[in-house]
């Protein structure tokens, strides 16, 4: 029986493969900028700071509070950039690694929001916040733009 | 398949009080989502995390039965899980987990629901966090995510040090403490201590029990407790991205479920070592167990993957485990015996992913020796014993697909 189930998989799994490993990658393209509540005294911060508070492995800010980072949605090419960039890792590595902490008892993800004016609303509204957005998008009041110490 | 100490087994206070507790959580559950979200509740809620994951395979084997598969095809292997975690305060986060499985034959569990983990976490600092309750067992890789598929790739772990042969368990019932710390020049480090009580299961064929009214049993069920436990893992991030390696172990005051195996101290110790990349997932952990000197088992396995596309992976993975009896005098048993005590795999795997949460996976499984690959009925053990032959050959055949939310 293993034989004969083994014949009926084979030739359209290989069919399948081959299609898909000669599909184009899609392209990635998007810079950003950090954001973080108005209050908060942080001037600049390293990429591997980032990538801590990002990942909470960094979850309170030398002054105390509690960090509350935020992304944005998996399909946004900004996010592709900044998991990219500062996080070491493309996005399903990522969602990858939140997996493990939640089913590990050990941390949840940060809240995914779908556009730059949520995730600015988000940093307006808490204090600890700090995310990401598209470098051309204007920050308004109550919320500051973060130097990357590359 | 058979239990020992059947009444006893049933009665132990773990296993009734899991039952209990899982029916407790998954009811605190229902009533939580049916709470409306307003006045005071809402702050709480809107901490609340609910997760899941679970899985279904079919299985096919040349021959004799092994993990998810047996020879006329096995489909009746479905799991699933439930993880809740709350904050009710700044520094308290509450996490539980509870698991439902479609076959409790396996000997990873002796029901078909059961509470993965329950405690409750005290924020320090990130450098110490304390928990206590039934805690995810830090130990290896896989441990603390031992049935989710979606954090693999094969459909089953590594038998040799997650599979049934009872080297780890799903949690510790306990405290501990747990945190990370930055060490710098890009390394890191994630550590866990603990202290409490280790239960579960581990499998073996019925000639091993060397209990006579057991010997034409295809395999026998023992549950085992480790009371006063202390264990701990440590696991350093490295400079080199995704690379990480580590060392885990735990001792302490064990009894099994059968009246010839005496009590002893059971002292286990694990290395491991996991560099992970975007298209690269390597694996390998190489433990040993010693349960004072009735017996010892050691081995490992290296497991690697490799994304060829954003959806296609190729695995690969060589398992290797041991079981040695050091001051038992075999010479008296049948001349399979050897071959019941060996477990030697190798698997190759095609996983299609979705994405991240839903993976379509065919793996086939070559197996040499009977550790963990056993015959169906008391009547082909006796048919082994007499003919003092067995085929040590299994090839495993398994379809599935594994999610999760």
């Amino acid at each position: 029986m293993i034989r004969t189930t083994l014949r009926f998989l084979a030739v359209p799994l290989l069919v399948a493969l081959g299609v898909t490993v000669l599909a184009p990658a899609p392209a990635r393209a998007a810079s950003f900028k950090l954001v973080v509540h108005a209050s908060n005294p942080v001037q600049s911060l390293s990429p591997d700071q980032v990538e801590k508070l990002f990942l909470k492995k960094t979850t309170r800010w030398d002054t105390g509070g509690e960090v509350q980072p935020v992304d944005l949605a998996d399909d946004s090419s900004v996010r592709a950039t900044f998991s990219e960039e500062i996080l070491g890792k493309d996005v399903p590595a990522v969602k990858s690694y939140w997996q493990r902490m939640i089913f590990s008892g050990r941390a949840t993800p940060p809240p995914e929001l779908s556009s730059d004016a949520q995730v600015l609303e988000f940093v307006r509204s808490n204090r600890g916040a700090i995310g990401y957005v598209a470098s051309g998008t204007s920050v308004g009041d109550g919320v500051k733009t973060v130097d990357l110490a590359r | 398949m058979i239990r020992t100490n059947r009444s006893t087994w049933s009665e132990r206070k773990p296993h009734s009080g899991s039952a209990r507790a899982a029916a407790v959580v998954t009811a605190a559950l229902a009533v939580l989502l049916l709470v409306p979200r307003a006045g005071a509740a809402l702050s709480f809620l809107d901490e609340l995390e609910i997760h899941g994951f679970g899985g279904w395979a079919y299985g096919d084997t040349d021959g004799l039965k092994y993990a998810v598969g047996s020879s006329d095809g096995k489909y009746d292997n479905a799991e699933f899980a439930l993880n809740v975690s709350a904050r009710p305060a700044e520094r308290l986060s509450i996490v539980a987990q509870v698991y439902f499985e479609s076959d409790d034959s396996d000997a990873n569990t002796n029901q078909d629901v059961e509470l993965d983990y329950a405690f409750a976490e005290w924020f320090v600092s990130d450098a110490l966090k304390i928990r206590m309750g039934r805690v995810k067992h830090p130990f290896g890789l896989y441990g603390e995510i031992f049935d989710v598929g979606t954090l693999r790739p094969f459909y089953l772990l590594p038998q040799s040090i997650y599979g049934p042969n009872g080297f780890t368990a799903k949690a510790y019932n306990g405290v501990g403490l747990t945190g990370n710390y930055t060490l710098g020049a890009g390394w890191g480090l994630q550590y866990d201590l603990y202290g409490g009580e280790i239960e579960g299961d581990f499998q073996v064929p019925g000639l091993l029990t060397t209990v006579e009214d057991l010997f034409l049993e295809p395999d026998v069920a023992l549950g085992f407790t480790v009371k006063d436990t202390l264990g701990g893992r440590i696991i350093f991030s490295t400079p080199i991205d995704g690379l990480s390696v580590g060392a885990s172990a735990y001792r302490g005051d064990e009894s099994v479920g059968l009246d010839i195996v005496g009590d002893a101290t059971r002292t286990t110790y694990l290395g491991h070592v996991e560099y992970l990349t975007d298209r690269w997932t390597a694996r390998a952990e190489w433990g040993r167990l010693e349960h004072d000197v009735d017996f010892e088992e050691e081995g490992g396995y290296l497991e690697l993957a490799y994304m060829l596309t954003d959806h296609w992976q190729l695995a690969g993975r060589y398992d290797d485990w041991d079981l040695t009896f050091p001051n038992t005098n075999l010479a008296n048993l049948p001349g399979i015996v050897p071959q019941l005590m060996k477990h030697q795999e190798t698997a190759f795997g095609v996983n299609y992913w979705f994405n991240p949460s839903f993976v379509v996976r065919l793996d086939v499984h070559q197996v040499d020796g009977n550790r963990f690959a056993f015959v169906d009925t008391p009547e082909q053990v006796l048919e082994a014993l007499t003919t003092d032959s067995l085929d040590d050959q299994t090839q495993l055949i398994v379809l599935g697909a594994q999610f999760s939310f």
